[in-house]
């Protein structure tokens, strides 16, 4: 059973107003909790399920009426969702019809596994890693999400090197995101200075869902 | 936050080795700065540099002569730095 419910009427919304308006619910809550949210077509719904699978919430949804449905995302944790974040929120199923406007913007994550770029000296390696960080800060277009698993984990704790441009990155929307159980095995899950704490799940879904993955 | 475009003093050096002296240097002094690859508009080619505050230039440049590092060529140009 939930912590804490709140509900939001989202009917005669379009997309990403019903996505944007669940993920501030969900940063209110401040802890475990559900968010129901109403709306009044199903690309709302599909929007809704991606967003809070994405963020690791279990997600029910169930039609009410022919024009509505009730989308309920339920975490057992709290969520840190900025508003930069959840104002910068996209659909990733498009309304029928907005396949016409154009191209879907590309969504680029970026993966950082080692504190090292290459090998062969990890001394050099640790200066190109903070070199490439810095450079994701002077691109055009910045990525949409920089995730951090095994030894990469320990860019994004106290005492990097690249703590200024992840946090500049993260003010910016860019999600920056490190895997738990990498945190736990290294033993810093104390010391995560920058985004959140994600998981399995999460990752493959940014993975698998990234029109370019990059890979320093 | 934004990203504007702020000047900076940009460091290039003859040798990688050279542009890690810098940061030891740097380091060990207390002087401002970091390790950044070396801009396309300072230079073409791979490279470190190292980018500071254009007024730093000329304490940077005595600490850099004090310990023998080499350097290639101090330019400011306008870098993005969120703000």
């Amino acid at each position: 059973m939930a912590d804490t419910m709140l509900t939001i009427d989202a009917r005669g919304e379009a997309c990403p107003i019903p996505v944007v308006r669940t993920l501030k619910a969900l940063g209110a809550l401040a802890g475990p909790g559900a968010v129901e949210t109403l709306v009044d077509n199903e690309i709302a719904v599909q929007n809704l399920t991606r967003m809070g699978e994405g963020k690791g919430c279990a997600v029910t949804s169930e039609r009410l009426g022919e024009k509505e449905w009730r989308v309920t995302v339920i975490t057992t944790v709290a969520l840190g969702v900025s508003d930069a974040e959840a104002e910068s929120a996209t659909c990733e199923v498009p309304a029928p019809g907005a396949a016409a406007e154009g191209p879907a913007p590309r969504r680029v994550v970026v993966a950082i596994t080692s504190e090292c770029m290459g090998t062969g000296d990890d001394v050099l390696g640790r200066k190109l890693m903070g070199s490439f960080v810095y450079s994701l800060t002077q691109l055009d277009e910045l990525p949409a999400t920089v995730l951090f698993y095994n030894g990469g984990a320990h860019l994004s704790c106290e005492g990097s090197p690249a703590l200024e441009d992840l946090r500049g990155l993260a003010a910016s929307g860019v999600e920056v995101l490190t895997c738990g159980t990498c945190l736990d095995h290294y033993g810093i899950a104390d010391t995560l200075a920058v985004g959140e704490v994600t998981n399995m799940y999460v990752i493959a879904q940014r993975l698998t869902g990234a029109s370019l993955v990059v890979r320093p | 936050m934004a990203r504007v475009r702020v000047p900076s003093l940009v460091v290039t050096f003859p040798t990688t080795a050279a542009a890690m002296s810098c940061e030891e240097c740097c380091e060990r002094r207390g002087l401002g700065g970091r390790m950044i690859p070396v801009p396309g508009e300072v230079a073409a080619g791979c490279g470190l540099a190292w980018k500071t505050a254009p007024e730093a230039r000329e304490e940077l440049a005595a600490a850099l002569a004090a310990d023998g590092v080499p350097v290639d060529a101090m330019t400011v140009i306008e870098l993005l730095e969120f703000r």
